[in-house]
């Protein structure tokens, strides 16, 4: 949330997901998506006064590329081949493989955009709409407004201060009385108890966040397709949704697009709750009865073990018995997520900027957390072949095959898409659901303002 | 007694050196790791392995060890795993903020706790002996969390009278920061007077029945007199063991009491850096809160040497 509050980025995410031109003016793709040129934005300053050029942002990109690099970002930048600069405010990026969605790889927040040779993270330079001016690690940052921001209408309040709080109580408490303006990650359980106080404004964004049960396609009886279709007609995802979430997000449908995003596949048809069909299944798959565990842990959301359980139930009238595992949240991703001995894990997902990287991260064959151990080569083969496509009909149709190739054959059951339910106490202003994190898509210290 | 209380104190750095170990073996044995923590979800094996490389993670446990004792011996914590400081800065800070909230604690409830107990012990069976007595075992029943929430819900969400949260800012004035302080000082204060109240009127009580203090009482002695000259001074080895146990007491429980509060002490610095597998902080912070402990401990043991009549005098 840093990122945005004292870096730009070349480009930004609007509230309605879709890609926004920020320090990048513009940018334009060869044919086949291999090379691209961007148009850096001109008269922009960064914190220190020096104006901002196309060697700031060639340093920014190759801080995350080649072998010694530690950087989150470094497989995300790991197809660049070259950055060269053309002249003072353009650049061309080479790739070794195509890729229509390039520019959304530059709105992560690990690819704000540094000035030429900066590496002090303790005293940050950017050329963001705030300027930071204190840095506690693991207790606060204070920013105050930057005066010469370049962005018309954007970056209103005056001082900015982030208050780490781990107690989940203490940040609803914090709300309440009034110590803090703004608020992430609020538990369902709490929405109606903040709407009735009148203490604080929620608002809830659909978005790309769903949880996930993966279930083992290397393992048997996992790797009968039958039997992973049992079940996905075991569970029923209204009563988890009504239940857990209280309402707050929408079933899900197998497959990990959420409605939010522009190439949802409208067509597919919803999986029940069907217990007998979830039996057909199972007969189909040459089995009487099916009995598997299941791993939860409070690692991946509150509640996890009780969406568990609402799972043992349903599948029960289909003949499935779910062990319910509680899995100490210490260590849940080390230990117990993505061990090919277990049959089937629980998982949350934040959903991701583009349908590529999602794909890429969860379900392509070789992707580095393919949770369900899953893969088809014909999936793989559109995932690539979509990847560099640059007309947006085709672009289309792949997408929703590759959506329903996940839905029908996949390892996942994916149950809901959770909302990103944020609070803000009565006196911030200029709010809107934004699908692609909580708080505005980490934005919203730009974006918001308060009553006077 | 030199003698003894020399053997003492060794017996404490043994103790210190013990626990520098267990620290350590705790560390390696937990699961998880520091680099996939910080890059989340951007880890992947090279990026892990680059970074844990750059932490000096690829030597073996034991020199590792011994290169964490050698540099404790010379006053050097070490750098943290997650952001590469120095321990040392990162916990001075954090120190300083929790001696001073189990400071103000301690300031608060040992005189709090000493006052009561012996008003329960001396006005025995009086309403005032049971009031204290209601009082101090509902409040040793009850967790510092739950006392936590249920003073922020009242002082600070209904009443709005207190801040919630405690973090000191800097330019705040000494009042400001008293104020911030109250909700966190009330908790500890609350969850560790019982213990020291019930055991002052215990040994009071204990003392009453002595025949010296039937003496005074035929002599004619006033009863305070009795209380301050002849009882306090008999008492003093076995309720300044239980005070300065309650000390640490009060320095272990600051973990949850910081961590609801959000103050930034040790005990949330502990708390954090757990939850990201920065074991060379745990560590550090680990072996602070031992030592405290330990030397607390020795301390207590200690007064009760100076305390005692028979051990001051032997040798």
């Amino acid at each position: 949330m840093a990122a945005y509050t004292t870096f730009n980025h070349l480009v930004e995410i609007a509230p309605d997901k879709t890609l926004a031109p920020e320090l990048a003016e513009s940018w334009e793709a060869a044919p086949g998506a291999k090379e691209w040129v961007f148009n850096l934005r001109k008269g922009v300053e960064f914190h220190d006064g020096r104006s901002m050029t196309a060697d700031d942002v060639i340093y920014s990109i190759n801080r995350h590329r080649g072998e010694a690099s530690q950087s989150g970002a470094k497989a995300l930048m790991a197809a660049v081949e070259e950055v060269e600069k053309l002249d003072s405010h353009q650049i061309r990026i080479r790739l070794a493989s195509g890729n229509a969605d390039l520019p959304w790889n530059f709105s992560g927040d690990h690819m704000a955009i540094v000035p030429d040779g900066f590496d002090d993270w303790m005293n940050p330079v950017g050329t963001g709409g705030y300027v930071q001016t204190s840095f506690e690690p693991g207790v606060r940052a204070t920013w105050e407004r930057n005066p010469n921001y370049w962005k018309e209408g954007r970056a209103h309040v005056g001082e900015v201060e982030f208050l780490v709080l781990n107690d989940p109580q203490a940040r609803i408490a914090a709300l309440q009385s009034g110590q803090i303006d703004a608020l992430g990650l609020v538990d369902p359980v709490a929405v109606e108890m903040l709407k009735g106080s009148g203490a604080a404004q929620v608002v809830n964004s659909a978005g790309g966040q769903f949880w996930s049960y993966a279930a083992n396609c290397k393992l048997a009886p996992f790797d009968n397709v039958n039997v992973r279709r049992a079940l996905k007609h075991g569970i029923d995802r209204q009563k988890i949704l009504d239940i857990v979430l209280r309402g707050n997000g929408r079933i899900g449908n197998d497959q990990p697009v959420a409605a939010t995003d522009p190439l949802y596949n409208t067509e597919l048809a919803q999986t029940p709750y069907d217990p007998e069909k979830a039996r057909h299944y199972l007969k189909e798959a040459g089995l009487d009865g099916l009995s598997l565990q299941l791993d939860t842990s409070d690692a991946t959301y509150a509640g996890s073990a009780n969406v568990g359980q609402l799972f043992r139930q349903a599948a029960q009238e289909a003949g499935i018995g779910i062990e319910v595992m509680r899995q100490p949240a210490d260590g849940y991703w080390d230990q117990i997520w993505l061990n090919p001995s277990r049959q089937m894990t629980s998982g949350v997902w934040m959903g991701r900027p583009t349908v590529d990287m999602l794909m890429s991260t969860i379900f392509a064959g070789d992707a580095p957390w393919n949770e369900a151990f899953w893969s088809d080569p014909r999936f793989d083969s559109i995932l690539v072949e979509a990847r560099a496509e640059l007309d947006a009909a085709k672009r289309k149709d792949m997408y929703w095959e590759l959506q329903s190739i996940i839905h029908a054959d996949a390892g996942h059951v994916i149950p809901v898409f959770a909302d990103f339910i944020d609070a803000y106490s009565p006196r911030v202003r200029g709010l809107m659901p934004t699908p692609s994190w909580y708080l505005m898509g980490a934005r919203f210290t730009e974006r918001v303002w308060l009553a006077a | 007694m030199g003698r003894l209380l020399l053997r003492r104190s060794g017996t404490g750095v043994l103790l210190v050196l013990a626990s520098t170990l267990l620290l350590f073996l705790a560390g390696e044995m937990m699961p998880g790791d520091f680099a996939s923590k910080l890059l989340g979800a951007s880890a992947t094996p090279e990026t892990v392995e680059a970074l844990r490389l750059s932490r000096g993670l690829d030597a073996s446990p034991l020199a590792r060890y011994l290169d964490w004792l050698g540099g404790l011996l010379q006053g050097d914590l070490g750098l943290s795993l997650t952001n590469g400081r120095e321990i040392g800065a990162l916990i001075a800070a954090r120190l300083g903020n929790t001696l001073m909230l189990a400071g103000l604690a301690a300031a608060v409830a040992v005189p709090l706790a000493l006052a009561l107990g012996t008003l329960a012990a001396v006005f025995r069976d009086s309403w005032i002996d049971r009031a204290v007595l209601v009082l101090t075992m509902v409040t040793v029943a009850t967790p510092e969390f739950f006392f936590a929430y249920v003073a922020i819900a009242v002082l600070a969400v209904e009443l709005n009278w207190l801040p919630s949260i405690s973090i000191p800012r800097p330019g705040m004035s000494p009042w400001e920061v008293l104020q911030v302080l109250v909700l966190p000082v009330l908790t500890l204060v609350v969850t560790s007077t019982a213990h020291v109240a019930r055991m002052t009127r215990a040994a009071i009580v204990a003392a009453m029945e002595q025949d010296y203090v039937g003496t005074a009482m035929l002599k004619g002695l006033p009863r305070g007199r009795i209380v301050l000259r002849h009882i306090l001074p008999n008492v003093a080895a076995p309720v300044s063991a239980v005070v300065v146990m309650t000390l640490a007491d009060i320095v272990v429980g600051l973990i949850i009491v910081e961590t609801i509060f959000a103050y930034p002490g040790m005990g949330q610095l502990m708390v954090d850096s757990v939850a990201k597998r920065d074991i060379t902080v745990v560590q550090a912070c680990g072996l602070i809160f031992a030592a405290t402990y330990i030397f607390l401990n020795m301390a207590a043991d200690m007064l009760a040497i100076a305390f005692n009549p028979r051990l001051r005098s032997a040798r």
